[in-house]
């Protein structure tokens, strides 16, 4: 039988290797990438737990991930040509011009 | 307590009273050259002379206490003041009286018209005033405060020239040494009063009779007494002033320091003598005739005229001692008389011929010898100074006479004997006594160069010369008796009573008479062989002694004082500072500690708050990842509580 | 109606003080004068109150009360400590014979320092506000009966003395007065620690009467007598604190200490001769007439009064300090070369017999300590005035600079005689009166059966009024003798004979002087309710065979 505490085995070093895609890399791009990981871990762990119970909202709220995580990357990637084209570079260490 | 106001009593209120009122008239500051107002000062005491004389001849031979009132009073014991009448010293209150006048006549003529002599009639009848306020005082208190008055007129009177410091130095020798026996008398009056409640004298004989006092008491009061009288008496080892004191004018030297100054003490030992006990006489008559004895060696040797005068009446006023504590009063008094009278004469001699040798401008050391060829036109000068140093020696017809040989018949009634050494000094000092007599009269009135006198020739003023002519007159027998031979009489038959009597006069005797003679004999023979064969001893003249003396205690006092001074100043007061600047020492230690420990502490804490604060800035650097990152981080840590909570 | 004169003592000066303020400082005459007469009118109102007591009426029967007149007591301060305790302190003024008397020649030595502040020039309004407050402070000192208010008036003293001697003194002047200011102070916290723990251990009444409420109080009527104090009070305890003395023992110690500083008793005293040397010659009257006595009279009344069981087991080491100082101060001015160093010392050497007489613990050398009290004050205010005269006319105090003063002014020289002699013991004047009771109390606690010191005590006295006879001719004789010479100056005609103004300021000092030494019953008399008192205490505290 699969527990959903498996499936949590696999979408939390998902969860994390995105969450440490994000924090370490040093293009804008890869965070996007990594953030999508880190949405797509969540997405499992809903869609695993709701298996659990009759209850359907897991899944409904997974298609709601998927939607918002297109809709974000779109505008991500809209802000990123932005950025890029100002900044010349997607380096987010050298983004830094709100500090204080 | 005031008795029935009769003569006797005006006469002696007069007496006390006129030259209290002379000095306070001197006091006024009007300009001196006034001659009137001075010669009010001079009639004040010539009418208390006169009252002094009734007093004398209406006072009787009983003590009688006219006037008491309190002076000092705590509880148990007062000092008091008053008018009592002593028979025995009722003839010195009129010597004082009458030499006090002549001394004033003298003084007028001797001083001449200096700016302030006033100042000099004003301390004389201070002096006065004292010492009859001594001589007629109910108790110690009064008889201390005419001492001490008395003590400070010497002083001022010492003191009166102001033009070098020898007389400012004598003046003051004399007012210390005084002062050691002041102290001593104090502490007598002190003891008493504390044993018996009381410092009258006749009080205090009727209690030490009663054996009211105890003997250890008796004992520190009777040194007392003694150690004051010694010292105004200037007997050794107080004497040393007297000598010094002759920088003073002369007729202070005639008045204070031959008549009656120093015989206060010889009138104190009178007046307590109930009171002192067999150790002090013993020691009384040790001291007096080592004293008498050494002073008549030192006038026999002496160049200077006024100090072989000083030398002498040490060596006589020693004498007098002698008799007095071997039971001699009445010997003792007769000789103060006598003395008072021919010393005074003398000094007043003296000031003649130290007036003459001014005028005449002899320069030489001991200029005041040989002044025979002007004496040969000084007739009454120079029978007045034979008649003196007659009376001086002791020679028959004076009344010196009288009273050398009472003393001397009180000496052999007194059972001593030969084996004592003291008891040949008795009769030794006035042998030597005559013996310096005689070598003064061959020196001065024997001896002279007609050269060296050539065309001086200045006379003695009237008011000068008959002074001592009549101090002479005085000097002879019937001062003391009708009968030239017989001192016990007195001017009792004819009077009709008996004035100074005190003790018990012992009658004459022809034995007696031919070894006083003999005495004076052999004394003058010793005198001319000395002056014929000029013997000196030069050391003697010379200031050793009593310069000695008082270097020997004076600079060791001074040293003493000025290391004190120092000790107190650098050590004392030092200490004082080291501890306030070891305060301030401290303050700097604390200030260190604030400044660096407590203040750097807090610096420190500053630092550390500083640099914190750019560090806590790096968590707002702008870097996404990074608030990313902590964001993730805390969210992380809370979800962890949150379940741990949850558990 | 002789109550209200009490407090005017106390309140013209201040008064007055604050009345002078919003005059200008330019008008200097109308400061002088108002000081003046307001000194001339606090010496009248002394004399008539002295004359006008019928002293005989006043005796010892028990109780310090009973020597007291004139109290006016009124409520002050009262706080509440919590713990049912409070504390109540009263302004508490009156007088006995002793304090009339110190009030008396306090008066006469004010009037005489005012005469002779007249000729200061510079800040004369800031001086004779100080003077006032000085005035005010000391009149308080003498008649206050609450210890509180004793010693507010005590510590008021300071002040003005630090402005006076640092301001109108001569070179050394700023080391003198903080040397004054910071020594008495320590003297006074002494005290005040005394005070504190007194006043923690007094109660007005015993807490069983009073159901538990204790009100400490540092009225000296409260705390004269054995019952006022706590059960357990500190102050009464015999546990030994250290060095093997109690605490009570330890308490009269530092109180005498602290007064002994003001008194000045040796070893305290070395801050009197800078301050002397240095101080103008009104201020150097004023301390040497009459502060020196504000700590000898405090040492009666607090040490003496509150502690006499104390004192009188301690009286041969107070005895002995004053013999000491007697001898020790008089020989340390005889090498003196500043005239005005040596008077100092010889004020010293002069409050000496006061603390002798009072630890003999009779009543005569009570009567002969409050004597000299009187006789130094007026004395050696004159010695001081003479003391400016030279400064002032011949440009220097330098003994050995200075000669034959005599020529330029007889006058002045026989002022100074006079003055001298008297102060060294003539009788006739009131020193000799005083050393001769003090003396006479000495020798009367040396023999008999209980003797409380040796023998060697009143010798130690003697010869310390012998040298001070020696430093007082010494300096006449350098000083006035001989021919005349003033190192400051060449000129013959330097030295200005004083005038007759100058001279007159002496007149009241002498005068009464010659009349204490005289007929010292006026002052003896009304003492003799007071040394009752005194020797009452002592003998109580002590063994019973003390003469009286």
């Amino acid at each position: 039988m699969i527990e959903p505490v498996h499936i949590a085995y696999v979408s939390g070093p998902l969860f994390l290797i995105g969450l440490a895609v994000v924090l370490s890399r040093r293009s804008a791009i890869m965070m996007l990438m990594g953030i999508e990981l880190m949405l797509n871990a969540a997405n499992l762990n809903l869609v695993a737990f709701s298996n659990q119970n009759p209850e359907v909202s897991g899944q409904i709220f997974a298609l709601f991930v998927m939607v918002v995580a297109a809709a974000e990357v779109a505008v991500g990637l809209a802000i990123l040509l932005a950025v890029y084209k100002g900044y010349k570079s997607t380096d987010p260490e050298k983004l830094n011009r709100l500090k204080g | 307590m005031i008795a029935v106001m009769d003569l006797t009593f005006l006469m002696l209120i007069c007496t006390l009273a006129l030259p209290l009122i002379s000095f306070l008239w001197l006091c006024l500051p009007v300009t001196a050259t006034r001659k009137p107002y001075l010669h009010v000062a001079g009639i004040l005491n010539g009418l208390a002379g006169f009252s002094s004389l009734v007093y004398f001849l209406s006072s009787g031979s009983r003590l009688y206490r006219y006037a008491s009132w309190e002076w000092i009073k705590v509880k148990a014991w007062n000092l008091q003041f008053g008018l009592v009448h002593y028979p025995e010293t009722a003839f010195l209150v009129f010597t004082v009286s009458l030499l006090s006048l002549f001394v004033w006549i003298y003084s007028l003529a001797y001083l001449g018209v200096k700016e302030d002599r006033h100042r000099y009639f004003r301390h004389l009848s201070l002096f006065i005033f004292g010492m009859q306020w001594l001589l007629v005082a109910p108790g110690l208190g009064q008889f201390f405060m005419g001492w001490e008055l008395i003590g400070i007129a010497s002083y001022l009177l010492i003191g009166f020239y102001r033009e070098t410091l020898d007389e400012a130095s004598a003046a003051s020798s004399a007012f210390m040494h005084n002062r050691v026996g002041d102290l001593g008398l104090l502490t007598a009056v002190s003891i008493l009063l504390l044993a018996g409640g009381t410092a009258d004298f006749t009080a205090l004989s009727d209690l030490a009779s009663e054996g009211m006092y105890a003997e250890s008491l008796l004992v520190i009061a009777g040194f007392g007494f003694v150690i004051a009288s010694l010292a105004k008496s200037a007997q050794f080892p107080l004497h040393a002033w007297l000598p010094a004191a002759m920088a003073g004018p002369t007729p202070i030297s005639a008045l204070i320091h031959a008549a009656t100054l120093v015989v206060s003490g010889i009138v104190l030992l009178l007046r307590i003598k109930p009171l002192l006990l067999p150790i002090h006489l013993d020691l009384l008559y040790g001291i007096a005739g080592l004293t008498a004895l050494m002073a008549a060696v030192m006038a026999l040797f002496q160049t200077d005229l006024k100090k072989l005068l000083a030398w002498s009446t040490i060596s006589q006023l020693g004498w007098m001692i002698m008799a007095l504590s071997k039971g001699g009063e009445y010997a003792s008094l007769q000789h103060l008389y006598a003395h008072a009278y021919f010393k005074s004469g003398l000094f007043l001699l003296a000031g003649i011929f130290i007036l003459f040798a001014q005028h005449a401008e002899l320069n030489e050391p001991g200029s005041i010898r040989g002044l025979k060829p002007w004496l040969l036109n000084h007739k009454v000068l120079r029978w007045s100074g034979i008649v003196l140093l007659c009376a001086l020696s002791g020679f028959p017809l004076t009344a010196a006479f009288l009273s050398k040989e009472q003393i001397l018949m009180g000496f052999a009634a007194s059972h001593q004997t030969w084996s004592d050494p003291l008891y040949w000094i008795s009769f030794l000092v006035p042998l030597l006594t005559a013996a310096y007599a005689a070598r003064l009269y061959f020196t001065v009135f024997h001896t002279g160069s007609e050269e060296l006198l050539l065309g001086k020739t200045w006379k003695a003023t009237a008011s000068l010369w008959m002074i001592p002519f009549l101090l002479a007159l005085f000097s002879l027998f019937p001062l003391l008796s009708l009968n030239p031979f017989e001192g016990t009489k007195n001017w009792g038959p004819v009077l009709g009573f008996g004035f100074y009597q005190a003790g018990n006069p012992i009658p004459a005797s022809t034995q007696w008479l031919l070894i006083s003679l003999a005495l004076t004999l052999s004394g003058w023979i010793v005198g001319f062989l000395l002056f014929r064969f000029n013997l000196q001893l030069p050391f003697l003249n010379r200031r050793y002694w009593t310069e000695h003396l008082q270097a020997g205690l004076i600079r060791p006092v001074f040293a003493a004082g000025r290391g004190f001074s120092f000790a107190d100043r650098r050590i004392l007061d030092a200490g004082i500072e080291t501890l306030s600047r070891s305060v301030v020492v401290l303050a700097h230690v604390f200030k260190l500690v604030d400044r660096h420990l407590i203040d750097g502490g807090l610096r420190l804490f500053n630092k550390a708050l500083y640099h914190a604060g750019p560090w806590g800035a790096t968590t707002s650097e702008g870097k996404l990842q990074g608030y990313l990152a902590r964001t993730a981080l805390v969210l992380m840590v809370l979800v962890g509580l949150v379940m741990m909570y949850l558990d | 109606m002789e109550k209200i004169v009490l407090n005017a003592f106390i309140f013209l000066p201040l008064v007055l003080a604050l009345g002078l303020i919003p005059v200008s400082a330019e008008r200097k005459n109308v400061f002088r004068a108002a000081v003046v007469l307001l000194c001339l009118i606090q010496f009248f109102l002394s004399t008539w109150l002295w004359l006008m007591v019928g002293w005989s009426e006043v005796k010892y029967s028990g109780g310090f009360e009973s020597i007291l007149l004139f109290q006016t007591h009124l409520p002050w301060i009262e706080l509440s400590l919590g713990h049912q305790s409070a504390i109540q302190i009263n302004y508490h003024i009156g007088a006995d014979a002793s304090a009339m008397l110190l009030v008396w020649m306090s008066s006469l030595v004010f009037f005489v320092a005012a005469l002779s502040s007249w000729k200061l020039n510079e800040k004369v309004k800031s001086y004779f506000l100080l003077f006032l407050v000085l005035n005010a402070s000391v009149m308080g000192c003498f008649l206050s009966l609450d210890l509180f208010l004793f010693f507010l008036f005590f510590e008021f003293m300071l002040l003005p003395m630090y402005f006076l001697i640092g301001i109108w003194g001569g070179p050394r002047r700023h080391y003198a007065s903080i040397k004054f200011f910071l020594y008495t102070l320590f003297g006074s916290l002494l005290v005040l620690g005394v005070l504190v723990l007194l006043l923690l251990s007094s109660t007005l009444a015993q807490p069983e009467y009073t159901g538990g409420v204790v009100v400490h109080s540092l009225d000296l009527r409260v705390l004269m007598q054995k019952g006022n104090y706590l059960k357990d009070a500190v102050v009464m305890s015999d546990q030994v604190l250290f060095a093997g003395l109690s605490v009570r023992e330890v308490a009269f110690w530092l109180l005498s200490i602290g007064l002994l500083i003001k008194l000045p008793a040796v070893p305290f005293h070395t801050w009197l001769p800078d301050a002397h040397v240095e101080a103008a010659t009104p201020v150097s009257v004023l301390l040497a007439g009459v502060l020196l006595k504000v700590g000898a009279f405090g040492l009666m009344r607090l040490s003496f009064g509150l502690f006499p069981d104390v004192a009188m087991a301690n009286a041969h080491i107070l005895a002995a300090l004053g013999a000491v100082a007697i001898l020790y101060t008089a020989w340390v001015a005889l090498a003196q070369n500043d005239l005005k160093a040596m008077i100092a010392y010889a004020s010293v050497s002069h409050m000496g017999f006061v603390l002798l007489g009072l630890s003999t613990g009779s009543s005569v050398g009570f009567s002969g300590a409050v004597f000299q009290m009187l006789s130094h004050g007026l004395l050696s205010a004159g010695l001081f005035l003479i003391a400016g005269v030279v400064k002032e006319q011949a440009g220097t105090r330098e003994i050995s600079g200075l000669g034959g003063l005599f020529h330029r002014s007889p006058g002045f020289t026989a002022l100074a005689v006079l003055l001298f002699f008297a102060s060294l013991g003539l009788p006739g004047f009131s020193a000799f009166v005083a050393e001769f009771l003090v003396l006479t109390g000495a020798f009367s606690a040396a023999t008999g059966p209980l003797p409380i010191f040796g023998l060697w005590v009143p010798v130690l006295a003697l010869a310390g009024l012998l040298v001070g006879a020696g430093y007082f001719i010494w300096a006449l004789q350098r000083l006035f003798f001989g021919p005349y010479f003033n190192v400051v100056t060449e000129e013959i005609t330097r030295f200005k004979a004083p005038g007759l103004q100058d001279k007159l300021i002496f007149f009241p000092l002498v005068f009464f002087s010659l009349l204490a030494g005289l007929f010292p019953s006026l002052w003896l008399d009304p003492l003799q309710a007071g040394s009752d008192w005194f020797f009452a205490l002592m003998n109580s505290a002590s063994m019973p065979s003390l003469t009286p």
